[in-house]
């Protein structure tokens, strides 16, 4: 039997963890949710779930941000699939996101209605 | 795993110029994914399977020219696919013509390695700038859409809550105003009946009693007031009159209040001042709430009432006293609701913080303004400016 695809969730906003991991329930997604509360933790966890996690990164964190989290994980291993989410839409930040190769980039609205979203297209991708 | 490869499409009759150009391509990078066709249908085939990152198209092909397949490709929307012609002819009409029908750039036969090599890196790095912008307009686009469609969702959810409110408050307010008045209808009969019998501790005691209930009319009539003056807006009484007598009796009515506390009420009116329309009992309501302000306020001096033409066909009407003054960065908050700013060292009056509110709303009404200017710690004055509607 093929394992759950995992999702690891980079957030330093422990509500936007535990709310985005009740969304992803709510939406009937088969995934294992794992967490993270900042960006160097983040890099490390994405780091021992490679290759098949599907991280989802806040952009703003102190510390790390989701920007250079995005890159450090792209280093290590192109194949990741890195979702960054916001909670302002910016078109500089998307650019940002694009250049740090970001495979999308969402953003959080109460419902997290696009980040689930775009978990389920990387998915089935 | 192979990801984001970059896939050129080589259109070409000449076998010998395909492998050329092929090894060629292969050499720059190994992640390019090279396909090729001889010929315009075999070109149409290849881009209606997927569609490349660039085309290197000859101009002479066996069945359509290039030029055909170029303009073809371009009317079907493909405008951001850079197309990079290849022709023997070096002829420069040719050149004209293809810039005209959408090619980024031309390489000649004989080929110089090097040249195709800068040229087709120069058009994959415009592509993938291209495609990274479409990219990010494309996520903000849906992002912000996103946003908007949460933010309406909030703001209904906001009317609903304030609508919810203003029930609440008209109701809670209609309820109290019942009792208080069996109340006050109850006590005055006490009062009245027994003038002689009462003790004077008894009439001083009723006497607080009376007053409270007054003031405690007062503030439910404020938030009724507002609540009315919030759900219709229209429904002014308005006729002609004498702005400068109706200030005039308003001030009288105010002289023994101020008296009480030392303070002199002075007036100042402008001379010229026509009759004109305005809600006279909503009037001197602005005013008796900015006389009632004026002297909570102040501990000393005088409170000067002042009418002015202004602007033209507007008049102003100040009421400027010397009290304790406001904070300049409470100034924007005078005028909303249920705010009441609390100055140091001083007690806090009773009031609804609905006062200001219910003047602005009445002001507006009048289509005028009202605002206020103050110095903390030398005095404030509060204004109002009407429209002079001469005549309607």
């Amino acid at each position: 039997m093929r394992n759950r695809p995992k999702v690891l969730i980079i957030d330093d906003s422990e509500a936007d963890r535990i709310l985005l991991h009740e969304a992803i329930k709510k939406a009937g997604l088969e995934v294992e949710v794992q967490t993270a509360r900042s960006g160097e933790e983040g890099v490390k966890k994405a780091n021992e779930l490679r290759p098949e996690a599907i991280i989802v990164l806040d952009t703003l964190m102190p510390g790390m941000n989701g920007f250079e989290a995005c890159k450090k994980i792209k280093e290590m291993d192109q194949d990741s699939k890195v979702i960054l989410c916001t909670g302002v839409v910016d078109a500089v930040d998307a650019a940002k996101a694009r250049a740090a190769g970001a495979d999308d980039y969402c953003v959080k609205t109460d419902d997290y209605e696009a980040v689930v979203g775009a978990i389920k297209s990387l998915i089935t991708s | 795993m192979a990801r984001n490869r970059c896939k050129i499409l080589i259109i070409e009759d000449d076998p010998g110029f395909r492998e050329l150009l092929t090894g060629i391509l292969n050499q720059m990078d190994e992640n390019f994914e090279v396909r090729c066709g001889g010929s315009y249908r075999e070109a149409r085939e290849a881009i209606q399977k997927e569609l490349p990152d660039l085309i290197l198209l000859d101009i002479y092909l066996p069945d359509k020219d290039g030029f055909y397949f170029l303009e073809e490709f371009r009317k079907n929307g493909h405008e951001d696919i850079p197309v990079v012609l290849v022709s023997a002819s070096g002829n420069e009409k040719d050149k004209l013509r293809g810039l005209e029908l959408g090619a980024m750039d031309f390489i000649n036969k004989p080929i110089a390695i090097e040249d195709i090599r800068a040229r087709v890196a120069f058009q994959l790095r415009l592509k993938k700038i291209t495609d990274d912008q479409k990219w990010a307009c494309q996520k903000t686009n849906e992002g912000i859409k996103l946003l908007y469609k949460e933010l309406e969702k909030k703001n209904k959810k906001l009317e609903q809550l304030d609508q919810l409110k203003d029930e609440f408050v008209s109701m809670v307010s209609h309820e109290l105003r019942t009792p208080l008045t069996a109340i006050k209808s109850s006590l005055s009969v006490v009062y009245g009946d027994t003038e002689g019998r009462l003790s004077a501790d008894q009439k001083r005691f009723l006497e607080i009693s009376r007053k409270n209930i007054d003031r405690l009319a007062r503030l439910i009539n404020d938030v009724l007031d507002y609540e009315k003056l919030k759900s219709k807006p229209v429904g002014f009484k308005m006729a002609e009159n004498d702005l400068n007598a109706l200030i005039g009796e308003t001030v009288r009515d105010f002289e023994p209040i101020a008296a009480n506390k030392n303070l002199r009420l002075e007036t100042e009116f402008e001379a010229d001042l026509p009759k004109f329309a305005l809600d006279r009992d909503k009037i001197m309501q602005v005013l008796t709430n900015f006389l009632n302000n004026a002297v909570k306020f102040s501990e000393k001096g005088k409170i000067r009432i002042k009418t002015a033409r202004w602007d033209g066909d507007t008049v102003r009407v100040s009421v400027e006293d010397e009290g304790v003054g406001i904070e300049e960065e409470n100034l924007p908050k005078l005028f909303q609701t249920f705010s009441q700013i609390t100055n140091q060292g001083f007690r806090k009056p009773g009031g609804t913080g609905l006062g200001l509110a219910i003047s602005k709303s009445i002001v507006e009404g009048h289509r005028g303004r009202i605002g206020a200017e103050s110095v903390y710690g030398k005095g404030s004055t509060f204004y109002f400016i009407l429209p002079l509607r001469v005549g309607k």
